[in-house]
């Protein structure tokens, strides 16, 4: 690892002043840039430790929930109300990363992480556009299980690992950053020919919070080949009210199949609560998937998993 | 029957729980690792690793990292070409290796380069600095075509990929598969996994006066081979010392792990200073020399209609990456235990050992063995299904029974002891399988898939060394040694030392074991016995651990020190108290005349005339009290001249039965332990917490390989796993609460019955967890061929009925 | 460089560090702790786990800057009085190490589970763990180690005016 600058800021303004020079990196619990700054995938120039900023608020009012960017994932996992009302927040923090990382990571840092791809992650520089524009990509000849099966291009199959940015995409979530506010499932952004660009922020711009509105039933699902500290094969967010065993509204997001969380775009209003009906009723949206052959398994698994976090109560430690 | 616990001799203290006496300095962060040494003046090393898995070096630039501030040498291996010998090799002498490759580079991660800094960063930064131009060859990642015509050949020298090959058949192989009732064949892979300690390989060398070489090192069974790390540095060897340092873990892979301390000597020498060379993980994952077995199996058994196996015809290609360090002795290991616990006549083996750029193969607990016993039992299963017999009923049926030890197996080895229906009896009963199976049927009809395997398989224990005749007609290295020491004192006030031979703690109970089994002969108490660890300048005959052969070794060891101590205490004492030697005894620390305890010495008189007061000893005594016992491995013997016979090298036969209780998730693929029982017999048993220890961390070892670890590398060489985020050891959430059982069948050849057991769940638990998901599955025909055994092969399987 | 002041186990300590000075090397190699271990380099393992201002986090994955100011406990500041604590006794009575090399880690973050759950059920210990590698036990006698630990500090008598943080001596801990 390089060595490299480092500013700890005050306030909000020093912050900006800082993270808009060139080569400087924001800093808050480490636990992913510390990793990018060892595998020498990023080299920045300066470290702007934003750490200490007052962003660290967890509320709850009639209005939703209201998550400071540097709210600790444990704090927010750990936290009555948002298990309570916002149960799939609660469960994509807690089944993420382990105890330790969720005491450190926060809300901004979580949803600004990287691709886990083995090419992009590679202890040496291999062909990836995402690590090194333009150098190509390794995973689609290679060895690509984990990849997309939605919104991939010919430069990048990489998919997104954040569990919560999936939870705040199915629950409608707003971004508020220093330059603008923006819908969750508009933060991160498609690879296309630009696949090293991750979200839609611009240099220097900063995370402040994220607010949630009042949500209806919510769980979170992941699926994994180990029980703990891994990131998802497939996992599925849902905000679902229903009676009477039909949904009456839902709105779901996917993680590990995309380079995004990807919003599962079908109206279940109506459809009844039955794994057969309910299967009938996604497949749309899972025409559009384009898998590579390793990743073929990711379409039946995800339709599962949707199902599944509709029909099952899916406990705090994932256990179904 | 199995000896019982009543049946057995009268010990105070082997057979008992007690706590281990190496804990102290570990609760408070005192462990002294290779990490935690640092010596006045010490440099360290970062070495420039191979981002290719086959590629020619071409040239290589170090003038930019010598500028980095704090970078004090780089060295490539030219310079180790130039400078010393190949490392230690068992292996073809056309295949020989550098601690820095030479001209090519034959795996991704094979170190290249090494910066020697004064500090690690710094290092790092020279590693950045230098510049090496490659050229890349085509890779050779799929054994079986590394063997084939056409492939591109890793070692010129050597001529072809195919290191060895060689047809072992034992019995009348042709003829019992004409007269077998059913034959089942299958085609198995068991992928590539590794020890993986938390603690990597590492060494600090330092040159010392006399133009010698000082070497602190976590590598274990070094004083048995150290001479060859000398001779690759081309150092006298005794001008070469290792001093023995704590590891944290090894499981194998630390098993005469030459290569760091070779290049930490190699760059001490260069550089005249105290230097390091610590793994990081990088370095360990991709460059440690000790990945697992990785081998592709053709396997056919033939069997009688009513079960009886007849006929086991193996076929296997081992992909041992680039280089053959230790030869194919891992195989040695599976034709220790070929016919696992059955009464099996007619083996053929036929090994290929293929070369391919991956890391070269070392040592993972079970050397092999744990295998075999994979694969025996999946073609076990295999035959009971298609005879409609139950898991428990076959092998029952075919089983050696109690009364036919020792037991001559096919290959030669000899089976001392045994009980194996008495371990299935005890496992069955420990799960209640009745309840599980109808526990099984209501699930099933609830469309839920519980799943039961049941499996028996061999712990071989106490490797003798006279295996590495068998692979040749004429070995270029044959040795038939392969023994343990201990130097036993009682120091002059009376307290008692134990010094071991060969090795340092590596997270087995060294020291427990040797403080028992001294409290054991001499009444004193184990937690005032202190335990030290020799140099090798300073040692006597040792092998190591391995193969489950300390605990055996070492009680072989001390039980002989002891019987020398005690005869000098006794003509020391008989002197002092005009007895006789014959009349004396030894309790609790104190000798007595039998029968009149009045008459007595303590140890610390009796010490106290050894040292300071020769006047008062008997004639012809020295003073002193110290013995030393060098024990040799206790029954082997030499393969006949045509190879029917490969003699007897691993006799100690310990067993064990577990039954994995699953239940499968059909929609997702992933499963979760129901219930798990482990029945082991390991003979005497001296420490059940210890060696319940072994069998619970290897029966998670054996989850991991049969589940989630997996050291993969794609289809151009790249190495997929560089981090434990990619190999996935399982954690507190992925192994179960294991009920353990033990059944005693005390070996005949060893001091108090011991067998080894410190191999532990992994020779077990894939084939236990193998059985238990075919079970679950069986209505969708689901059969494990390959491990590990990922979620979406189970979907896929479920989704085609069709087997990998 | 830059200057930072960690308390560590209850002693400040101002020094000049590179930036990118991981924690676990100031602790190892400037401070010469090295109870704390590094195991995997990637923040998976949790060898290197230390409680900072009072949570369990992986020391190599924090630079050294980013602790300034805060409170540091490791391995070797766990006893107090020189006495190991209840979880200490635990690992040694219910064979919760075998090579050592995780159990710093392992005390460490399971002193912050019982300081926040003094009853924590075998899921919990498990669940609490997670982030912590053991290579040797197989993690069950680990977990007793805690059960063990936390059933000792209920039964421990009232509480007593808490002793000044010193490191534990072998000797202390033998037996």
């Amino acid at each position: 690892m390089r060595d490299v600058g480092y500013l700890r800021v005050g306030d909000t303004a020093e912050a900006l002043t800082a993270a808009a020079r060139p080569g400087a990196r924001l800093i808050a619990g480490g636990t992913e840039l510390v990793n990018l700054l060892k595998e020498r995938i990023e080299q920045p120039d300066l470290l702007v430790d934003i750490s200490r900023l007052p962003l660290t608020d967890i509320t709850v009012g009639p209005d939703g929930l209201h998550l400071g960017a540097l709210a600790r994932m444990s704090d927010v996992a750990a936290h009555p109300e948002v298990r309570s009302g916002y149960p799939a927040i609660a469960q994509a923090l807690e089944l993420s990363a382990s105890p330790q990382l969720r005491n450190m990571a926060t809300m901004g840092g979580n949803l600004m992480q990287r691709t886990r791809c083995p090419y992009f992650r590679a202890d040496h520089d291999l062909p990836c556009n995402k690590r090194r524009p333009g150098s190509g990509c390794s995973a689609i000849d290679g060895d690509h299980r984990a990849a997309a099966i939605f919104g991939a291009s010919e430069s990048c199959v990489a998919t997104h690992p954040s569990d919560l940015a999936v939870a705040l995409v199915a629950l409608d979530a707003q971004v508020r950053t220093t330059a603008r506010t923006l819908p969750a499932r508009d933060l991160h952004r498609l690879p296309g020919d630009q696949p090293h660009r991750d979200t839609v922020l611009d240099h220097g711009e900063m995370i402040l919070g994220i607010d949630v509105p009042v949500s209806p039933p919510s769980a979170y699902l992941k699926v994994r080949e180990r029980g703990s500290y891994e990131f998802a094969l497939v996992s599925v967010a849902v905000a679902a009210e229903t009676s009477g065993g039909v949904i009456r509204t839902a709105r779901a997001a996917l993680g590990g199949v995309a380079p995004k969380p990807w919003p599962l775009d079908v109206d279940l209003a109506g459809v009844p609560l039955r794994r057969d009906e309910l299967r009938a009723a996604i497949a749309p949206a899972f025409a559009a998937a384009r898998p590579l052959p390793g990743s073929e398994f990711k379409i039946e698994l995800a339709q599962r998993a949707v199902v599944r976090a509709l029909t099952k109560p899916i406990g705090l430690m994932g256990e179904t | 029957m199995a000896t019982s616990i009543e049946e057995k001799p009268d010990f105070k203290w082997i057979g008992k729980s007690i706590r281990r006496v190496e804990d102290p300095r570990y609760l408070v962060g005192r462990g002294g690792y290779i990490g935690d040494i640092k010596l006045p003046g010490m440099l360290y090393t970062a070495v420039l690793r191979s981002p290719f898995a086959h590629a020619r070096i071409g040239s290589i630039d170090t003038g930019e990292a010598l500028e980095v501030p704090g970078v004090v040498a780089v060295f490539t291996g030219q310079d180790c070409k130039e400078k010393m010998n190949p490392c230690a090799n068992f292996g073809p002498p056309t295949i020989t290796q550098y601690p820095l490759a030479v001209d090519k580079v034959r795996y991704c991660g094979e170190a290249v380069v090494a910066v020697v800094a004064e500090s690690r960063y710094a290092a790092e930064d020279g590693v950045e600095a230098v510049e090496v131009d490659f050229e890349p060859l085509d890779p050779v990642v799929d054994p079986i075509a590394a063997i084939g015509p056409g492939a591109p050949v890793l070692h010129e020298e050597h001529g072809n990929n195919l290191a060895y090959e060689r047809i072992f058949e034992f019995g009348e192989v042709d003829d019992a598969f004409r007269e077998a009732d059913v034959v089942v064949e299958d085609k198995l892979h068991w992928g590539r996994s590794s020890g993986m300690p938390l603690d990597t390989c590492g060494a600090v060398a330092r040159p010392a006066l006399n133009g010698s070489l000082e070497v602190y090192c976590n590598s274990l069974n070094f004083n048995f081979f150290i001479w060859l790390v000398a001779a690759a540095l081309k150092l006298p060897s005794n001008k070469f010392t290792v001093i023995p340092v704590p590891a944290g873990g090894s499981f194998g892979s630390k098993f005469f792990a030459h290569k760091v301390p070779t290049l930490a000597g190699f760059l001490a020498l260069q550089t005249g200073r105290p230097v390091a060379y610590i793994e990081d993980r990088l370095d360990h994952i991709t460059n440690s020399d000790h990945h697992g077995s990785d081998r592709y199996y053709d396997v056919r058994m033939g069997l009688k209609s009513d079960g009886t196996i007849t006929a086991l015809d193996v076929d296997v290609v081992d992909d041992y990456g680039a280089y053959l360090q230790f030869g194919v002795g891992t195989h040695g290991n599976s034709l220790s235990q070929a016919v696992g616990p059955y009464r099996l006549k007619n083996l053929r083996y036929r090994l290929r050992a293929a070369l391919t750029n991956k890391c070269q193969q070392g040592a993972y607990r079970g050397f092999g063995s744990e295998v075999q016993n994979w694969v025996l039992e999946r073609m076990v299963d295999k035959a009971a299904r298609q005879l409609g017999m139950g898991p428990e009923e076959i092998r029952r049926h075919n089983f050696i029974q109690p009364d036919e030890f020792p037991y001559k197996i096919p290959t030669g080895n000899i089976y001392d002891s045994g009980n194996y229906p008495a371990v299935l009896q005890r496992a069955i009963e420990m799960l209640d399988l009745d309840k599980w199976r109808t526990e099984q049927e209501r699930a099933r009809k609830e469309g839920r898939h519980i799943g039961i395997g049941v499996v028996t398989t061999q712990e071989r224990s106490v490797f003798s060394s006279t295996e590495f005749w068998f692979w040749f007609d004429k070995p270029a290295f044959p040795l038939t040694s392969s023994p343990e020491s201990v130097t036993l004192t009682i120091d002059p006030t009376g307290e008692f030392q134990v010094q071991m031979h060969s090795q340092a703690m590596w997270g087995n109970s060294p020291e427990t074991v040797a403080a028992m089994l001294v409290a054991e002969e001499f009444g004193v108490d184990p937690y005032k016995v202190n335990v030290s660890y020799a140099d090798s300048a300073h040692s006597l005959p040792g092998t190591g651990p391995g193969g489950s052969r300390f605990t055996v070794m070492i009680a072989g060891a001390v039980r002989g020190a002891s019987k020398r101590l005690r005869a000098k205490l006794f003509k020391i004492a008989a002197h002092e108290l005009e007895a006789s030697e014959d009349d004396l005894e030894i309790v609790e620390g104190v000798v007595r005349v039998k029968g009149v305890p009045d008459k007595s010495r303590s140890l610390a008189e009796l010490a106290s005339t050894a040292y300071f007061f020769a006047l008062n000893l008997p004639e012809g005594v020295e003073s002193g009290l110290e013995e030393s016992c060098t024990y040799d491995h206790p029954y082997t013997t030499l393969p006949s001249d045509d190879r029917k016979d490969l003699g007897v090298f691993y006799p100690f036969m310990g067993h064990a039965c577990h039954i994995a209780v699953i239940e499968i998730d059909a929609e997702t693929g992933t499963h979760k332990f129901l219930d798990y029982v482990a029945v082991h017999d390991a003979g005497t048993v001296v420490n059940p917490k210890t060696l319940a220890g072994h069998v619970t961390g290897g029966a998670a070892q054996g989850i991991g390989s049969a589940m989630y670890e997996e050291l993969v590398y794609d289809e151009d060489g790249q190495f997929k796993c560089s981090t434990f985020m990619d190999y996935l050891i399982p954690t507190a959430m992925e192994v179960p609460e294991f009920k353990l059982g033990h059944v005693e069948t005390p070996s005949p050849y060893t001091e108090f019955g011991i067998k080894g057991g410190g191999e532990g769940g992994r020779m077990v638990a894939p084939a236990a967890i193998s059985a238990a998901i075919d079970d679950a599955l069986s209505d969708y025909g689901v059969r494990i061929t390959q491990l590990p055994i990922k979620p979406s092969e189970i979907l896929r399987q479920i989704e085609t009925g069709t087997q990998s | 460089m830059a200057r930072i002041t960690v308390t560590v186990n209850g002693a400040d300590h101002t020094d000049e560090v590179e930036p990118r000075l991981l924690l676990a090397h100031y602790l190892r190699d400037k401070l010469r702790l090295t109870g704390t271990h590094i195991g995997c380099d990637t923040t998976n393992c949790g060898a290197c786990t230390v409680l900072c201002d009072g949570l369990p986090v992986k020391s190599c994955t924090m630079f050294a800057v980013q602790a300034d100011g805060r409170e540091i406990i490791t391995v070797e500041g766990l006893a107090t009085g020189g006495q190991l604590q209840p979880i200490q006794q635990g690992f040694k009575e219910e064979h919760g190490l075998q090579c050592g090399f995780c159990t710093p880690g392992m005390m460490v973050a399971a002193t912050a589970l019982l300081e926040r759950n003094p009853d924590p059920s075998e899921e919990e210990i498990r669940w609490a763990l997670s982030g912590n590698v053991c290579r040797c036990t197989g993690y069950v006698n680990i977990v007793k180690a805690v059960r063990w630990a936390a059933q000792a500090m209920q039964e421990q008598a009232a509480p007593e005016e808490p002793a000044t943080r010193q490191p534990a001596t072998e000797q202390a801990a033998t037996r």
